[in-house]
């Protein structure tokens, strides 16, 4: 027995110094001077004016190498354990940086607990990220996929030594950020290349967009059918109670308000009963409980399944959800009624929806995945 | 080139040099100055989801209450000093006794020290304010949401909450009121001795009661006719607009 574990022992040490004493080579071996020039060059955004300014942050100026360098980290799977899950695996870019299935699946299949927001305009929410608002920059939220896991499972460690052992990574480092050797690559930079990407991901130029904000002729007009649907998602008519009341929450020219409310959708006895206690689980307050950010409803058509679980499959069902006025809580939204919807408005309201669908945002080849 | 360059670094070195002065009396002639609102019922605080009895008999809990307030002057003999151009006071966060104590607190920096003989207070968005849309703001900014398309307006006030007619614990009448447009803009005038000192410790105290914005000289809104509106009814719309100024004063006064 005792013979078994030391043989066991030595085994065991040999092997550790084995993958220690080749990590150590590598390390050596590559740690050279990059050989790259390192002249930034400034990102100019291209917000239509309709749309807010974007806030970013002033350690992490956009630059063009940057931007480029983040694209190229959001495709590429090298971020993950066994390299087979990128973060464009979920936020598909032809879906709008959405995820088409219902809860997010990472690395060998695990299943996450929430599904997979579009990140169209992702560079604009400035209250909170993620469905419950946990989380306040787009830096830190890169952060997390990695090491998650169900999602990425990987450690930060370990991608960033495949980054610089990489023959492209430490050039693309240098030219965005300045360091000169592969050694000084460290996740704050590869985070801050990531959020640079994601704040190009920005739409505005939808049929709506051109007709409404731009005025642009070419463009046509709404169509009968579309104009209904508009006249039910803003308006209220005066002495009538009821109404679908979209654009309480759903507002402005980002389709949402960055608030966090209880649109009704969970069945609970109590506040403290929601199986997922979203905004509450973080502010820690019950009233907060069941409450989720309001997503935006740009692209809505390309981005099913809905809600933070993915449960609705089709917008027809969101909206039998809405006029049904949804579940009652204690915080249940005060602008979630019950009303009347016929099928014709039901089509209305959807042909409106559907005139938010940005196909110029879906196609700009500058978001697409760089390695195809 | 050389002769721009040269040029280029004296400016920059006066910039410097005048922005460093500006500072420096900036420390010593300007203070920070917190306006601290506290929601109250009948002059007790009031949180999000707490019962309060209501004129009619009906049991009554809020669980949204946001307000904008603009153009806000302090004021003495000789100016009229703008400290705010607008803040969104948000009461959705406020749900225990402890922090319905706090209230909300705003705070102002680069307040010009001095003594001031009253505070102006505009409820709701100013008309200049209120002309511009959320398109023309940064993202955080309050004004890039609250909008109302309908009106062309932000939301000045926002009243949410849930009643129970009868009285009792069962809270499912939902109540909803929305007050917005220029109409719903007024501006208050708030007399005291304010001393603005530099540093940090300067705080007024001002007080919201919803009591005297839901009723008024025996008249209580009638949630039951009208449970929610959005600035569409006279009944509604005018009692609340017109009570809310003199729902707004300072704390102990
Ligand atoms: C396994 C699927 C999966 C992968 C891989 C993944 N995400 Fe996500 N992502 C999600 C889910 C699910 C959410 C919502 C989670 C929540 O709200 O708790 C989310 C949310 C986000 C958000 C918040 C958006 C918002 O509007 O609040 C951002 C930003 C984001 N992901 C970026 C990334 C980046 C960058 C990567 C790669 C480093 C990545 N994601 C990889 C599933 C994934
Ligand atoms: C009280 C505020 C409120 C109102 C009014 C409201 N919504 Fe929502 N909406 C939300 C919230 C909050 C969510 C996210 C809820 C969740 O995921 O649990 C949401 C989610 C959605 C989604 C899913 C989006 C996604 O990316 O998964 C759609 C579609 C939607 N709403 C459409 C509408 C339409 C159409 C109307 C009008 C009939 C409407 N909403 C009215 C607050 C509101």
């Amino acid at each position: 027995m005792k013979y078994n574990i030391n043989i066991l022992f030595f085994t065991l040490a040999f092997l550790l110094s084995c993958s220690g004493d080749e990590l150590v080579m590598n390390d050596v071996l590559k740690d050279q001077k990059i050989e790259a020039a390192y002249t930034p060059e400034a990102y100019q955004l291209n917000i239509p004016k309709w749309l807010p300014e974007m806030e970013i942050p002033a350690d992490n100026p956009l630059t063009k190498a940057g931007v480029e360098l983040g694209r190229h980290l959001f495709y590429d799977p090298i971020l993950s354990l066994d390299s087979t899950i990128s973060c464009a695996s979920c936020h598909l870019p032809e879906l709008s940086f959405a995820d088409p299935n219902r809860l997010g699946v990472g690395i060998g299949g695990a299943i996450g607990d929430r599904h997979a927001m579009s990140l169209v305009n992702v560079g604009f929410y400035t209250k909170g990220l993620f469905w419950d608002g946990r989380v306040k920059t787009l830096e830190e939220q890169a952060l997390m996929p990695i090491e998650d896991h169900r999602e990425m499972n990987e450690n930060w460690k370990q991608v960033e030594k495949k980054l610089a052992r990489h023959p492209n990574y430490p050039k693309m480092f240098r030219e965005a950020f300045g360091i000169e050797y592969p050694s000084q690559i460290t996740k704050e930079l590869a985070t801050k290349a990531i959020a640079q990407f994601e704040r190009t991901l920005i739409s505005g130029e939808s049929r709506f967009d051109k007709i409404v904000f731009a005025n642009d002729l070419d463009a046509g007009f709404l169509t009968d059918s579309e104009e209904r649907g508009r006249v039910l998602y803003f308006f209220e008519e005066s002495q009538v109670l009821e109404h679908p009341g979209c654009s309480h929450c759903h507002n402005g020219p980002l389709f949402t308000d960055n608030a966090f409310r209880n649109n009704g959708i969970e069945s609970v006895n109590s506040l403290k009963d929601f199986p997922d206690k979203g905004f509450g689980g973080f502010t820690k307050q019950l009233g907060d409980n069941g409450k989720f950010r309001v997503p935006t409803l740009r692209n809505i058509e390309l981005t099913a399944p809905y809600m933070h679980d993915g449960r609705f499959q089709t917008l027809e069902e969101v909206l039998d959800h809405y006029s049904s006025g949804g579940h009652f809580a204690e915080n249940l939204d005060a602008n979630i009624l019950p009303f009347t919807l016929s099928a014709r408005d039901k089509q209305d309201l959807i042909n409106f929806l559907k005139m938010l669908t940005d196909t110029n945002f879906v196609n700009n080849p500058d978001l697409q995945n760089p390695f195809k | 080139m050389k002769k721009f360059t040269i040029l280029t670094i004296i400016l920059l070195a006066f910039i410097g040099i005048a922005s460093s002065c500006e500072k420096n009396t900036d420390d010593n002639e300007t203070g920070t100055l917190s306006l601290q609102f506290q929601l109250t019922y009948g002059g007790e605080p009031l949180h999000m989801f707490e019962r309060f009895n209501y004129a009619s008999g009906a049991s009554v809990f809020i669980d949204r209450f946001n307000l904008f307030i603009s153009d806000v002057k302090l004021v003495n003999s000789t100016t009229k000093q703008s400290i705010k151009d607008v803040a969104w006071l948000d009461f959705s966060g406020i749900q225990d006794k402890t922090t319905a104590k706090t209230g909300v607190r705003l705070e102002i920096p680069k307040v010009p020290v001095g003594q001031y003989s009253a505070l102006e207070i505009g409820l709701g968005v100013s008309p200049e304010l209120n002309a511009t849309t959320p398109s023309n703001y940064s993202a955080s900014h309050p004004l890039a949401n609250n909008y109302w398309e309908q009106w062309n307006s932000y939301i000045s006030m926002v009243i949410e909450g849930k009643a129970d007619l009868t009285g009792g614990t069962t809270h499912n009448l939902i109540l909803t009121y929305h007050v917005g447009t220029n109409d719903a803009y007024s501006r208050i005038n708030l007399e005291d001795n304010f001393l603005i000192k530099s540093g940090k410790n300067n705080v007024i105290l001002l007080e919201i009661d919803l009591k005297k914005i839901l009723t008024k000289e025996g008249q209580h809104l009638d949630i039951e006719r009208f449970p929610r509106d959005h600035s569409t009814r006279p009944e509604v719309f005018d009692f609340l607009r017109l009570n809310l100024p003199s729902a707004v004063v300072l704390k102990n006064k």
